[in-house]
């Protein structure tokens, strides 16, 4: 493909920043997968030409080329008006979760969340004590929070002048900011992320220890996350947490969320047509608020607030979700949490499945009676993770999530009472129309409150009864709510 | 871009950290955003919002009349 890549800076130099980096970094990596890439700040002279592709960023680099009739991505690096959206493009990106949120707020787009491209140079290893502290900054502040360091550490100053993959290299620790950060990490050095810059002041989101790097990533390991006041008695606390044992980890994370190759790959990945909706039953405003409407998902949510049973509500949803022409309904608990790539991950299971497909799943029981599936269910450590190979025949599905074909105009049979057993229910009447049920592998997060004492009362027995009376043709009725016995295993009396 | 009280929804309120951006005269409170609450901001503005779900509309109201 023959592709411009335009924005305020370009060049990679230090001196430009990070959105610099980033963008000479996305360039590089366009070149090396084998596509001519033109990279500039000036791109009015080129708005003309005949391009396949426009990468941009910044209001007067989209405004020169706006009218090219290419495919154009539009990228936001942060908060500043300057690197907000502009009406025009084909494809929106941001670089974290804050920036998506902070667009669509002020220009009402939405946009799809993609990390930084960072190249991955090579790992080295962190000393076992602390001694060596590089703090990462394009320019002087003028209050420095970290010159105390200087008597207990050695501390250096990045230079411009010199290569930063060098200066990491020298450190046991950097202390960075955004894609400093990233970079350090690549490097396999540990981070305390932390600085005093003139648009957020002195703030920090701490040592970036391997449980939390995904919720600093929210804000592109801004400081703004957890926002803490940076003080010489905070800096001595979250250095203490130095650990050279997290230099793998710190790397692997890097390598699997932002080496420039994949992210690269994740720009020139084609449209794709299936239109997700998500449907959610509510009873608690407190969970939806705090779980489900805090996943890293894009697309619509409808809710329905205490229906009079489930498979009306549900049903409601269904007919929502096909009016505004989604192809994929996602029934999901109020909950449940959905990590950023979750909705990519089911597609690919999705397009696996036959034509036949009506309802999959995430977890379920097969048709042998044995869990299917892959979740965390979060009230207990473990992760159900079975070694079926996916997609799998269900049985019957957990009703945390379930994913519907709208396409084939199924509704739940309504005479099923209560709120129990739908995820059985729709399994059998997706084989009672000739359709076909799978658990697909969509790993998500059930942050369940069911005490681990609850056992099913009358209103789960008369459910039960009555989905048997319904099947009773049916080759299997399960559910994972209770252990039904598996196929062959032998029923005491 | 900024907002009235009024106008910022449930959604909004507690996912954004709002800087209060009000004029001398003006009838309703304004605010403009500036990037995400903490985990911890979030979780408080949950419960910040239906506790004076009542003050606000009663300050809408006064605007209005």
């Amino acid at each position: 493909m023959k592709i411009l890549v335009t924005a305020r800076y370009v060049s990679g130099g230090a001196v430009e920043g990070g959105s610099s980096r980033f963008m000479k970094c996305l360039a590089d990596a366009l070149r090396r997968a084998g596509h001519e890439v033109t990279a500039t700040d000036s791109p009015a002279p080129h708005a003309s030409e005949e391009w396949d592709l426009i990468i941009c960023s910044h209001h007067d680099q989209f405004r020169a080329i706006k009218r090219n009739a290419a495919k154009k991505i539009y990228v936001s690096h942060g908060l500043i008006a300057d690197e907000r959206f502009l009406e025009g493009a084909n494809r929106y990106i941001s670089v974290s979760e804050e920036t998506r949120t902070i667009n669509r707020f002020h220009c009402g787009i939405d946009s799809e969340v993609i990390g930084q491209p960072i190249d991955i140079v090579r790992k080295g290893a962190p000393g076992t004590i602390l001694r060596k502290v590089l703090v990462i900054r394009r320019e002087p502040v003028q209050f420095d929070p970290f010159a105390f360091l200087a008597e207990k550490y050695e501390l250096r100053y990045s230079d411009l002048e010199r290569p930063i993959e060098d200066q990491i290299a020298w450190a046991d620790l950097c202390i960075a900011l955004g894609r400093g950060a990233l970079e350090s990490m690549a490097q396999g050095k540990p981070v305390l992320v932390a600085d005093n810059r003139p648009y957020i002041g002195a703030h920090g989101d701490g040592y970036a220890s391997p449980s939390v790097l995904h919720e600093m990533e929210r804000c592109n390991f801004s400081g703004r996350r957890f926002r803490f006041p940076v003080t010489r008695e905070w800096i001595e606390e979250e250095l203490a947490k130095y650990d050279p044992r997290h230099s793998d980890e710190l790397y692997n994370y890097v390598l699997a969320n932002h080496s420039a190759d994949r992210i690269a790959a994740q720009y020139l990945k084609p449209d794709d047509p299936l239109k997700v909706s998500f449907g959610v039953l509510v009873n608690d405003l407190m969970r939806l608020d705090m779980v489900l409407k805090q996943s890293e998902i894009t697309g619509t949510m409808h809710t329905i607030k205490l229906p009079e049973t489930a498979t009306k509500g549900l049903n409601k949803l269904l007919g929502i979700m096909e009016a505004e022409g989604a192809d994929i309904g996602v029934l999901c608990h109020q909950d449940m949490y959905f990590r950023r790539g979750w909705i990519e991950r089911m597609k690919a299971q999705i397009r696996l499945l036959p034509d036949s497909w009506i309802v999959a799943g995430i977890i379920g029981k097969d048709m042998r009676g044995r869990v299917c599936g892959r979740v965390h269910d979060m009230r207990i450590p473990l992760h159900f993770s079975t070694s079926h190979p996916f997609p799998h025949p269900a049985s019957c599905f957990d009703e945390c999530v379930i994913i519907v074909n709208l396409k084939k105009g199924f509704r739940f049979d309504e005479n099923l009472p209560g709120f129990d057993l739908y995820g059985t229910l729709c399994v059998l009447q997706a084989k009672e129309m000739g359709g076909t049920a799978w658990i697909i592998d969509a790993f998500a997060e059930h942050y369940c409150m069911r005490p681990f004492s609850w056992y099913p009362g009358k209103d789960f027995e008369d459910c039960f009864k009555w989905i048997h009376k319904r099947f009773p043709d049916a080759d299997r009725i399960d559910t994972t709510v209770i252990g039904v016995p598996e196929e062959g295993e032998e029923e005491v009396a | 871009m900024k907002k009235k009280l009024s106008e910022i929804t449930r959604d909004e309120w507690i996912g954004i950290n709002w800087i209060e951006d009000s004029e001398m005269g003006q009838g309703e409170r304004c605010f403009v955003a500036d990037g995400l609450r903490t985990p911890a901001e979030a979780y408080q503005a949950r419960e910040e919002w239906d506790a004076t779900a009542e003050e606000r509309m009663l300050c809408v109201a006064m605007v209005k009349a």
